[in-house]
């Protein structure tokens, strides 16, 4: 689809040469392969687009005149524009002054390295000569130069100025993030509002605007858009290495205050250039924030993975950072920007190695806007090998000889090569991107690509692509895609901003929308063309086009021909623009009562990491809680609830009074086993003396079998809402377990309890027993024999539920966990037959039966690890687990592989299985030596005689029970597998809300925090599932869902691990 | 430099085995051989970046491999069975017909592969050795020498295997907390605590890890100007400020960091040296060549030696992950100056107390007992790395050096390391006199 034009037919003949000299070389100035930018602009408004190139060498920028055709004059020279930094770097194009036609600004990185110039903007002097009046505006910033961005912060219709600086310092000491007050005179970014009417120049207002002017700052990307929709203008900024990306929130009131903390999850931790845009059609601006990680599996095991979880935690967290994870990120804007979701794994955008330029736009004109991102480095630094190579070399040359030129001539030709293609991803404006750099026609393209626009530049109604490279000519691709209708939209200011840099369009055709906030600093040092671009597919007309001016005047045009171009004039709108009654929120189905509560109650998880006790466990398991039961203990009318507690911070009876009040009771009873973690709980009648009774599930996978605080407790109500301890009529049960479910199984007029058994808390992966506990019809139970059921190695059991699924009138068992398969236990008077479903290996977490369709028969919901995740996205064949003692060292391994086209390898990096097991490095010294190579190959004559886990299928489910001892699956919609799902629960009208996340994962696997609770409804006429809305403010890992009846209404609780509880009402 | 090294040993492969030298003289009988052979295991330890606590473990292991060898036919070095903890006497041995050190040599080398990678890290240097014989030996000799190596080698494998080493590798992390005073990672690697189970692993003398508890540290205090604690971070915190030349060759010479990160961004790599007792088993060599040691003699000095910081690493770290203490860097980036490096890397591992500071003293004693007090020399083991050679009066002397150089590298309280230096002697006194033979000498 894509063509790449050679420079003798465009006449384009720019190469980026990086300066290299003694002292200036990727050993010293870590930026010096980040290239240069392109900037796009028709600067003479002739209807084409010119381009500009900057270079990292003094006097090479280049600007080129579109003459049509793609053939290109250089004007460089003429112009005036060939700048005098010795290292440009951001290019942008804007009207600065107001004048109506396009000026070039253009960053430089200086002051150090030897490296002189400033910042420089060209005021375009309408005459194809520029001249640089930077000093005289007061942009000339010098120091560590990224890029500008335009944009009118206060609504006073010129455009201000942000700068973004990257940063030199190291950071080796990792520094609290009190530092970003700290000033620093070449980094940190700056604000400059453009005063130019009033004082004829631009006025720094960082501090005062509450912009960070600090060395954390290592900005490599921002986007502007109003991301909350209040109408002011926002700012994100991609921050390299352990400082978080900022997420400045444009008050009105000429401030800005950093956010993220309210409203992101995670961050690329090595963010580079970044993008936003509406990938979805919903009207909200998304981010998308590239990285640097190998998509290849050679690549990437030779890459050096993330430091173990207690390490990170200690540099980031416990520094002030936020979560961040070595990965691209695609944000969904949940609406109104109160949370975004990271969808980069399930979307299959997330690994496109050392990127740098994302831009979001729609290339084949199916009004689906499509993803480019520009990548490669012309050498690899943080190659494992090669850290080992220098390692050595330092040994091997005389110390007078380092830090010469000598020596970093060797050091650097030993770097490996970093070379990528520029990637193409085809969007479905859902959740998915399709790569297509093959079919596109640029995955052959190897080379090092930089700064990147896109722009129509032959006027045939598609997006071409401008690429900067290093040591290579600039790219020109050619977009030769089928044709399919599209508009480009002009925006006439009315003001100085005449190209209404800021304005937002909507476009509505046959029922679908888009929208676009026009803002030209995109991707990655670079700017696009001041134009909108909409694909139309083939819609001839747009029913509806709504566009908002930055001063929030607005016009609604009704059915606009699909024409190639309309200029859209700031002279023709008026009113003010309100977002909320033009865009409604829908009502949502619950009511967030949470402050009407009053409740001494908040889950604290305790600190206890899996990993450092068992070194290699896929995940952790002892952050499950916390579950929730419900019963009125005391029949005053209203539910009681019993919230489980993990170790040291104990479960709590919680007495529900009138007026939304929750009183502790009993707490002496339940503190007296706070070192227990319990891990869930069961009101029931287990006396028949009409009182509920309670079983509390003792857990956590920190204690190691034996362990007195394994113990469950039992407990008996007095008949009066208070309880005994008589744990002495159940069974001593010293393992790890997780889950239990009640039934009267033998139908002997007594309830029963299953207990599901979960891990040996050092030896993960080995099936454990769960039971069956027989009540003797006074609440005296005892485990059932293998006659009634065999439990003794069922697996690794999170969750279970009883339900008559056959209709035989017996309660069967339905059992879910990790690293098996659903299993059924039929149930035929009072005995069980087991029936594994075939295919249904997971990591399940939650089982919810339930009749879907409503047919009379007990289907049931299953809620698994989902596709948001590195075990999922480009994986094709079984995740496993192999179990053993590898190294005969008397500990348990497991070493969890993945499938790729039929091979299996491991998830881990060698040196991180390397920990647990350093008998690996007998074999192979060299990461080379095993990467990209098999789990078989590098386990060698080791792997033999273990134990295989599979979890086929990550997906969860809907199982619909086809009445014939079968169960069809369904998947669950892509919004509901964005992380795993912990708890189901349904609501009258026969809609469902899911809810999970899960954060007790190593760095490398990175937390599961984008599901926010969502509904689901099942359609029964076509038998589809379709997602609903989500509760967008409500983040956390949420454990249980659970209903409660408060004087006849129904309240909905839900329960989040270290966490307080929140109560919702259906409305 | 290490290609140079291995070429200059080819030379001396050469030249000493002439046909017409073999009927009088055994190439093998060489003490400088032997510690030509140690460096070999030096640098294969080098490249596999252990850490400095296991590096003794593998040093040790080898070591006593050689000396067992030895014992059977030179009474002056009876075995160590009976005295290291758990040491069993050899199986008897025929030793008529075997060039024992060349077993020796042999026993060393595979003991020394088999705790270092990857398989066969040594086994072209071995093959060195095997056509060596092959031109100053008949094929019985050789191989009754071959075969006496591998049973002396598996017997102390084997004895290895019960040092709870390989239980350990899997034990519990060390949890880091953010409480006052308590040690956290530090930068610019920010690794997780080493071995803070060490205290597990089976001592060779000593009866136990905590046979020798030194005092608790000073209390963490950053806000008393006149507590000791205090008193202790303002001292390392200004020396550091103001280093003099002498006093940071003094660091760099002692510094012994197996590894050394260095970040530059996006790049990091690391820069290798000796770890510390690597240092020393080169101090042994040199010591050794000084005296003109005859082989038994070297090889028993290895012995002792390694034997000594093998043990004082376990008292070290018995008490290292009994204080958990935080480092200078991290106090007093912290509290006092966000700026401020230390001279060296700071090692990750609790500060109390000083690794290094122990070790080399149970060292000193141990090649006090060797070769005498007052024996003077020059330790030129760092030329490799370029940093300029040291003299020393004594061991003894060098290890009160090593005190200042740990403090001077910005990594140690002085006070720590005194109680180290201490401690350490206790450690190599009780080593040497368990250990003594008819050569040794009195130390106290």
């Amino acid at each position: 689809m894509f063509k790449s034009l050679p420079a003798s037919q465009t006449k384009v003949d720019f190469v980026n040469n990086p300066e290299s000299r003694d002292g200036l070389s990727i050993l010293y100035y870590l930026y010096y392969y980040n290239g240069g930018g392109v900037a796009i602009g028709d600067i003479n408004n002739d209807g084409l687009q010119d381009i500009y190139f900057s270079a990292n060498a003094k006097g090479k920028n280049k600007l080129y005149l579109n003459k049509g055709h793609f053939q290109f004059e250089d004007i460089t020279d003429k112009a005036g524009v060939a700048g005098t930094a010795d290292w440009s770097t951001g290019v942008t194009m804007a009207d600065v002054n107001g004048d109506g036609l396009l000026d070039i600004y253009v960053c430089a990185s200086s002051q150090h390295h030897g490296l002189k110039g400033e910042n420089q903007l060209f005021i375009n002097n309408g005459n194809l000569k520029f001249s640089d009046s930077a000093k005289k505006y007061n942009l000339n910033f010098s120091g560590l130069g990224t890029q500008a961005a335009f944009f009118d912060y206060d609504h006073d219709g010129d455009l201000d100025c942000y700068l973004l600086n990257h940063s030199l310092k190291p950071h080796q000491n990792i520094k609290d993030t009190s530092a970003r007050e700290v000033y620093d005179s070449i980094s940190g970014d700056r604000l400059l509002r453009n005063d130019l009417s009033a004082t004829g120049t631009f006025t720094d207002v960082s501090k005062e605007a509450g912009i960070y002017q600090s060395s954390l700052g290592y900005g490599l990307g921002i986007a502007i858009a109003d991301f909350n929709n209040d109408g002011w203008d926002d700012i994100y900024v991609g921050n390299d290495f352990h400082e978080n990306d900022y997420y400045y929130l444009n008050t009105g009131q000429g401030k800005f205050i950093e956010s993220g903390a309210n409203h992101f999850g995670h961050y690329s931790r090595f963010s580079m250039g970044n993008d936003a845009a509406d990938f979805n059609n919903d009207g909200q601006p998304d981010i998308f924030t590239a990285d640097m990680l190998p998509p290849d599996e050679k690549t990437l095991k030779t890459y050096g993975s993330d430091e173990n979880l207690s390490t990170y935690k200690f540099k980031l967290t416990s520094h002030g950072y936020q979560d961040q994870v070595s990965r691209n990120c695609l944000q969904r804007n949940n609406g109104n920007g109160d949370s975004y979701s990271d969808i980069a794994l399930q979307a299959g955008v997330s690994a496109t190695d050392w990127s740098w330029a994302p831009l979001f736009a729609d290339f084949d004109n199916d009004g689906k806007k499509d993803l480019f991102i520009s990548s490669g480095i012309v050498k690899r630094p943080v190659d494992l090998d090669y850290i080992r190579f220098v390692s050595n070399l330092s040994l091997k040359v005389p110390e007078n000889l380092n830090s010469t030129s000598k020596y970093d001539a060797m050091a650097i030709k030993e770097m490996p090569d970093g070379a990528s293609h520029p990637y193409f991803f085809k969007g479905d404006a859902g959740l998915s991107f399709i790569d297509v750099s093959e079919a596109w026609g640029t995955e052959n393209m190897k080379g090092y690509f930089n700064g990147a626009a896109y722009a129509d530049l032959d006027l045939d109604g598609n997006l071409d692509m401008v690429i900067n490279c290093i040591n290579a000519p600039a790219v020109i691709l050619q977009n030769k895609a089928p044709q399919k209708l599209s508009i480009d939209i002009k925006l006439k200011g009315s003001d100085k901003n005449t190209f209404g840099i800021g304005a937002k369009v909507w476009l509505f055709v046959k029922g679908k929308m888009q929208f676009q906030q026009l803002q030209t600093s995109r991707g990655f040092m670079s700017s696009c063309a001041p134009v909108l671009h909409f694909g139309l597919d083939s819609s001839r007309i747009i029913d509806s086009l709504l566009v908002v001016w930055p001063n929030q005047k607005y016009q609604v045009l009704k059915n606009v021909p699909g024409v190639p171009v309309i200029e859209i004039s700031q002279n023709n709108a008026g009113g003010v623009f309100n977002y909320r009654s033009y865009f409604p929120p829908p009502p949502s189905p619950l009511l967030d009562i949470t402050s009407t509560f009053r409740v001494g109650f908040t889950h604290r998880e305790n600190s206890f990491l899996d990993f450092n006790k068992q070194y290699l466990i896929p995940h952790m398991e002892s952050t499950r809680g916390p579950k929730v039961a419900v019963a009125d203990v005391n029949k005053d009318g209203l539910d009681d609830i019993f919230v489980c507690g993990a170790s040291g911070n104990p479960g709590q009876l919680l007495i529900q009074k009138p007026a939304h009040q929750f009183s502790p009771s009993d707490t002496a009873l339940f503190n007296a086993s706070r070192e227990s973690e319990s891990v869930d709980a069961v009101f029931f009648d287990a006396n028949k003396d009409g009182w509920p009774d309670l079983y509390v599930v003792a857990g956590g996978n920190q204690f190691n079998d034996g362990d007195p605080r394994l113990a469950d407790r039992f407990y008996l109500n007095d008949g009066k809402g208070h309880f005994t301890d008589a744990s002495a009529k159940i069974p001593a049960i010293l393992k790890n377990k997780s889950c239990v479910a009640v039934a009267d199984m033998d139908k002997d007029g007594d309830e029963d309890l299953f207990v599901g058994g979960l891990a040996n808390a050092t030896q993960f992966g080995i099936p454990q027993p769960s039971y069956i506990l027989v009540n003797n019809g006074s609440g005296m139970f005892t485990g059932a024999g293998k006659n009634i059921i065999n439990l003794d190695s069922t697996g690794i059991v999170t969750s279970a539920g009883f339900a008559d699924l056959d209709k035989n009138g017996w309660p069967d068992l339905v059992v879910g966990g990790e690293w098996m398969p659903l299993k059924v236990f039929y149930n035929t008077n009072g005995k069980f037959r087991e029936a594994d479903l075939p295919k249904t290996t997971g990591l399940w977490q939650s089982i919810y039966p339930t009749d879907v369709n409503g047919d009379g028969l007990i289907d049931f919901l299953a809620g698994n690890w989902g596709h948001n995740s590195k075990l999922w996205a480009g994986k094709n064949g079984p995740l496993k687990l192999y179990i053993k003692d590898f190294d005969n060292n008397g500990a348990v391994e497991q070493v969890m592989c993945y499938t790729i086209n039929g091979e299996e390898y491991t998830f881990l990096a060698k040196d991180e299985l390397e920990r647990a097991l350093p008998v690996l490095k007998k074999a192979y010294l060299h990461y080379s030596d095993v990467a990209g190579k098999t789990v078989q190959y590098m386990f060698y004559d080791l792997f033999k005689g273990f134990r295989e886990l599979k979890a086929e299928l990550l997906t969860s489910s809907c199982f619909i029970n086809d009445g014939k001892g079968g169960f069809l699956r369904q998947d669950l919609p892509d919004a509901l597998q964005l992380s795993p799902i912990f708890s189901f629960t349904g609501f009258s009208n026969g809609s469902y809300l899911a809810a999970g996340n899960f954060y007790g994962t190593i760095p490398y696997e990175g937390p599961y925090d984008a599901l926010f609770p969502t509904f689901m409804n099942y359609n029964k006429d076509t038998q589809k599932w379709a997602s609903g809305q989500l509760i967008s403010n409500l983040p956390g890992e949420v454990r249980d869902l659970k209903w409660i009846n408060q004087s006849g209404k129904n309240i909905l609780i839900l329960a989040r691990n270290n966490d307080s509880l929140r109560f919702f009402q259906p409305q | 430099m290490k290609q140079i090294l291995i070429f200059s040993v080819a030379v001396f492969i050469f030249s000493s085995c002439s046909r017409k030298e073999k009927a009088t003289v055994n190439p093998f009988n060489d003490p400088i051989l032997f510690a030509k052979t140690v460096k070999e295991l030096n640098n294969v330890v080098m490249e596999n970046n252990f850490s400095p606590i296991v590096a003794s473990r593998n040093y040790a292991y080898a070591s006593i491999a050689a000396y067992e060898t030895i014992s059977l036919t030179d009474p002056r070095f009876p075995t160590f069975s009976g005295r290291l903890k758990q040491l069993t006497p050899l199986p008897r041995l025929d030793t008529n017909g075997v060039n024992i050190p060349y077993a020796s040599l042999l026993a060393f080398c595979k003991v020394g592969q088999s705790v270092t990678f990857p398989e066969g890290s040594m086994k072209t240097y071995v093959a060195k050795l095997d056509s060596m014989a092959a031109e100053s030996m008949d094929k019985e000799e050789i191989d009754k020498s071959k075969n006496l190596a591998d049973v002396v080698a598996k017997h102390i494998i084997d004895w290895s295997k019960g040092d709870y080493y390989t239980q350990t590798r899997t034990a519990e992390k060390y949890e880091v907390k953010n409480e006052e005073g308590r040690w956290v990672p530090t930068p610019p690697a920010y690794m997780e605590a080493v071995e803070p189970h060490w205290d597990m692993i089976r001592p060779m003398v000593m009866d136990s890890a905590d046979q020798f508890v030194p005092p608790a540290p000073p209390a963490f205090n950053v806000k008393d100007t006149s507590s000791k604690y205090y008193k202790e971070v303002m001292l390392i915190k200004n020396a550091i400020d103001s280093l003099t030349p002498e006093q940071k060759h003094i660091a760099d010479f002692w510094d012994d960091l197996g590894t050394r990160t260095i970040v530059k961004g996006h790049v990091s790599f690391l820069k290798k040296k000796f770890s510390p007792t690597g240092h020393w088993m080169n101090i042994v060599g040199i010591a050794a060549e000084k005296d003109k040691a005859d082989f038994g003699t070297t090889v028993y000095a290895y012995a002792l030696t390694s034997i000594s910081m093998f043990d004082a690493f376990i008292q070290c770290w018995d008490e290292k992950y009994r204080d958990n203490t935080v480092r200078p860097e991290t106090v007093i980036n912290k509290y006092f100056d966000p700026e401020w490096r230390p001279f060296l890397e700071t090692p990750p591992f609790p500060e109390y107390t000083c690794g290094h500071s122990t070790i080399s003293s149970a060292a000193a004693e141990a090649l006090t007992s060797v070769f005498g007090d007052n024996f003077a020399y020059t330790d030129t083991s760092e030329l490799e790395f370029n940093i300029p050679s040291r003299s020393f009066p004594s061991f003894r002397a060098a290890a009160i050096e090593n005190n200042w150089a740990r403090f001077y590298g910005g990594i140690h309280y002085h006070n720590s390391c005194i109680i180290s230096n201490e401690y350490g002697k206790k450690v190599g006194d009780l080593v040497a006199d368990k250990l003594k033979s008819s050569i040794s000498k009195k130390i106290n």
